[in-house]
């Protein structure tokens, strides 16, 4: 069971706390309609008792509102950016991508985001993933089936 | 009705000269297309993330493609003319400088016409192989042929 303790014993800062907690109440509550009723609990408390629980203490670390935004504005920018090109190397070189990557990992949450509202078609994310984690959990034999490369890094991204 | 592709991209496509043969996808791209796969993307990334043939150079050169292409029978040929039981890949290229990139494949069709995949937008059968030349191909290269297969 989650330990509560109160905001004021955080050595964090409390506005930290409150963009992660945002994050984590507004993208969990629109994923999942069913898990309002469970969220009510976490949503209340931190807007009216400012306490919290370790979950939502833990999701402070994930992208700030700011990180958000700047992450779709650089997507919008990207599609724009590049033409039709069947080079992902060309695809990957443009400025607002390399922006993307240039986010860090703070961009990692986000891609898989935008890489699971995709489905089967997933975008160009893999070089990104690939270059700011320094990894690839894509077996050889699936390389290019990108439905296949998408769940790997789903996967991947759910054992973080 | 025009396919999802930028018109300016591709100059000479107009409606007399090609047809839409597939939805848009990025499940494969023009490179796949040409070696008639349509289950995954082929790239000579530099970073290995894509399938690129094994031993072929991940590079964005001519040879690498004609390399590639010969791991399934392809080799150089004269011309993209229409011969009987031959199969044809052309491959554009783009001048940058003294540099030649490689930036598309089409595969000509039994009945003369090309396809190609538009980057992640449709595949098409057009009338010439110069039809989708322009800003993002450039233009058809050199040629490439194997026997065709049944």
């Amino acid at each position: 069971m989650s330990q509560t303790i109160s905001i004021t014993q955080s050595p964090e800062p409390e506005v930290s706390v409150v963009v992660g907690a945002y994050y984590k109440v507004f993208v969990t509550r629109s994923e999942s309609d069913e898990n309002t009723e469970q969220d009510e609990p976490t949503y209340h408390a931190l807007f009216t008792n400012r306490c919290t629980f370790q979950s939502v203490l833990d999701s402070a670390k994930g992208p700030s509102i700011e990180d958000s935004l700047k992450f779709k504005r650089l997507v919008a920018q990207w599609h724009r950016e590049r033409d039709e090109t069947s080079s992902v190397t060309d695809m990957a070189t443009c400025p607002s991508y390399q922006k993307i990557m240039a986010m860090g990992d703070v961009a990692i949450p986000l891609i898989l985001a935008e890489l699971r509202s995709e489905g089967d078609e997933p975008d160009h994310w893999f070089w990104a993933l690939h270059a700011i984690t320094d990894t690839d959990p894509v077996k050889e034999e699936d390389r290019g089936n990108i439905v296949k490369m998408g769940a790997a890094w789903l996967k991947w991204g759910e054992g973080r | 009705m025009p396919g999802s592709w930028p018109q300016d991209n591709f100059p000479s496509l107009n409606s007399d000269n090609h047809s839409i043969t597939s939805k848009a996808t990025r499940q494969y791209n023009c490179l796949a297309w040409a070696a008639r796969e349509t289950s995954r993307r082929w790239e000579p990334d530099r970073l290995g993330i894509y399938y690129w043939p094994s031993g072929v150079p991940r590079t964005l050169t001519v040879d690498a493609f004609v390399r590639a292409y010969g791991t399934l029978g392809f080799r150089l040929c004269f011309d993209g003319s229409l011969e009987p039981e031959i199969e044809k890949i052309a491959i554009f290229v783009i001048e940058r400088g003294d540099s030649k990139i490689p930036t598309h494949a089409a595969l000509q069709l039994a009945s003369g016409e090309w396809t190609s995949k538009l980057g992640d937008c449709e595949d098409i059968s057009h009338a010439t192989v110069e039809a989708v030349s322009g800003p993002i191909y450039g233009k058809p290269f050199c040629y490439l042929s194997r026997p065709r297969l049944a």
